[in-house]
């Protein structure tokens, strides 16, 4: 087993224990990053390892990968745009400042769609990403990159971004865990703008465990970000090997039967049984609102990603085009910077905006979305996680869905649920389709109850361990 | 029956105007259709019978207005694309007397 696929307990013992050195641990990674980047495509920049000896943090040593999209001092920060390229960012996340602080290193920056938008990894300036486990499959989007790296292996960690289900969805197709926290525990200062009422930054992993550690060293207030939540972050560690007895997991099932494959859903099923026999209670639940989530996901996202990439001008950041004046450059670099899922999506959210169609789409939307916060928390006040499979399908082939975009979105069907309510949600892996591609459940919490959500996933991953034996001798390193 | 286009030239210009992107031919032909697809896909909206909000608790997640230390000017200048002294480039936004100044114009 290489390094980089231990997990960040286990380095972090052989760390302690000086049977491991920081230098030694990012070696071994940035060698296997190297050596997959030719054929896998995870990464648009790799960093030579600089040891900070003086940091004693909780993942002191610990090598991390990040999206493209996330700030760090000086680094690149082109979210995978023309219209970005040659930007370098001039102040660090967050997220990063609390990594750094923890101990942890940034080996590299790893691919992703465009600002964010999409759902196959396909749609990045610096080339795509494949899926670790079949050559001719998508590793799910945006952050394609970051749940590439991980999922092969490469390093223990990466971070993520998840509008509607950025995150999840590419954890999913990859075999990897991937958490989105409940909307404002983790600061978005120097994550670069997509949908700003949705977008959260969180951990994708090889185990729950690991995804809480990190996720404690992630979440908290921050002054820099004004939609973050002062309640205490509990030690989402503490407990998390209980087990299900007496969990109740709530499960849409008719919704469901209407919008999920029948492989993942017996999948699903399979899992459910599992928890049952180890004593959690099955909840039968309708979510009528639900089956209206992607429509009015695509309505909100849209409109808010629209306005955020107004500010991408020709005038501050990155790139010009030539013009004759002021308005041409404008429409020039917009034109000639943006990719097509971004004009498209930009389009979008001016249609919705735009007078005479705002009460028709945007107005209605934003009463819906009011309606699905409702539902899921009375839902959630019959049990404590809600379950579902993370994407309709596993990891569909490469190319299939990039001219149909409404078949592309349509993988985040059961993922912008929980960006539009801000609750949290998890991605498991939970076993292997007769392909060999990883299934997923996703759970969903309530807010703020991250620690409960990670013990609920905990149990999930200790009665469906995922075989990665298929990884030992990857396509990628041949 | 006629079926209305819901995305139609003029209103595929005003969008273009409006999102300050200009499409080539190509792309507008390949943008029409898909903004069509997702558009029809989007009407779905209009049907859903939505219960009246519940009231509530209203969340103010504004933070005070208050002066706070931020990046150095020639840090952000750094990093565009043309600069003079304290201020950001750009040519004229409006027709000046006589055409635009070889030099361009400065604005803020």
């Amino acid at each position: 087993m290489s390094l980089g696929e231990r997990s960040i307990e286990e380095l972090r013992r052989e760390l302690d224990s000086g049977s491991l050195g920081p230098r030694e641990l990012a070696e071994d990674c940035l060698r296997r990053a190297h050596e997959s980047q030719p054929r896998l495509g995870a990464f648009q920049e790799l960093v030579e390892f600089a040891p900070d000896a003086g940091i004693a943090g909780p993942l002191h040593g610990i090598p991390f990968a990040t999206k493209a999209n996330i700030a760090a001092l000086d680094a690149r920060l082109d979210c995978e745009s023309a219209i970005l390229a040659g930007y370098r960012a001039p102040y660090e996340a967050t997220v990063h400042r609390r990594l750094r602080e923890a101990g942890a290193v940034c080996l590299g920056r790893t691919r992703m769609d465009e600002f964010a938008m999409g759902s196959s990894g396909e749609r990045a300036t610096s080339g795509e990403t494949a899926n670790p486990w079949r050559e001719d499959r998508v590793p799910g989007g945006s952050s394609s990159g970051s749940a590439a790296a991980v999922g092969a292996g490469i390093v223990p960690f990466a971070l993520g971004s998840d509008t509607g289900g950025s995150i999840r969805q590419p954890a999913a197709f990859c075999g990897c865990v991937g958490l989105k926290p409940t909307y404002g525990r983790v600061s978005r200062y120097g994550l670069v703008a997509f949908a700003s009422s949705f977008d959260q930054v969180g951990p994708i992993t090889r185990g729950v465990r690991d995804a809480a550690l990190v996720f404690s060293v992630l979440a908290g207030l921050d002054p820099r970000d004004a939609s973050t939540r002062g309640e205490a972050v509990e030690d989402p560690l503490e407990g998390i090997e209980e087990g299900p007895r007496g969990l109740r997991v709530g499960v849409p099932t008719k919704l469901l039967r209407e919008v999920v494959d029948p492989r993942p859903l017996a999948e699903m099923q399979r899992v459910l049984t599992l928890l049952e026999d180890q004593g959690a209670e099955i909840v039968e639940l309708e979510l009528p609102l639900s089956r209206h989530a992607l429509a009015c996901y695509a309505v909100i996202a849209n409109a808010e990603a629209s306005s955020n990439l107004a500010r991408f001008d020709g005038v501050r950041f990155g790139r010009r085009a030539e013009g004759e004046d002021l308005e041409s450059v404008l429409h020039r670099t917009r034109s000639e910077g943006f990719g097509e899922e971004v004009k498209l999506r930009i389009l979008l959210g001016s249609f919705v905006l735009c007078a005479g169609y705002r009460g028709r789409y945007l107005q209605r939307a934003q009463r819906l979305r009011e309606g699905l916060r409702q539902e899921t928390r009375e839902a959630l006040g019959r049990c404590e996680v809600l379950a579902w499979p993370t994407a309709p399908h596993t990891a569909f082939r490469r190319g299939e869905r990039l001219q149909d975009p409404l078949e592309m979105y349509r993988s985040d069907a059961l993922t912008v649920q929980a960006n539009l309510t801000g609750h949290p949600a998890i991605a498991i892996p939970t076993g292997l389709d007769d392909e060999g591609l990883p299934f997923s459940l996703q759970l969903t919490g309530r807010e703020l109850d991250e620690r409960g959500l990670l013990r609920a996933a905990r149990a999930v991953e200790k009665l469906c361990a995922l075989d990665r034996s298929a990884l030992r001798d990857p396509w990628w390193m041949r | 029956m006629k079926h209305e286009d819901p995305i139609d030239e003029a209103l595929l210009r005003e969008l273009q105007e409006l999102a300050a992107i200009s499409l080539s031919e190509e792309e507008s032909l390949a943008l029409r259709e898909k903004l069509r697809r997702v558009v029809v896909f989007l009407a779905e909206i209009d049907a859903v019978e939505i219960p009246d909000p519940p009231p509530e608790e209203p969340r103010t997640v504004l933070r005070g207005d208050l002066c706070r230390p931020s990046l150095p000017s020639e840090t952000v200048l750094r990093a565009a694309p043309d600069h003079e002294g304290s201020f950001f480039r750009v040519l004229p936004a409006l027709p000046t007397q006589g055409g635009a100044d070889s030099e361009g114009e400065r604005g803020e």
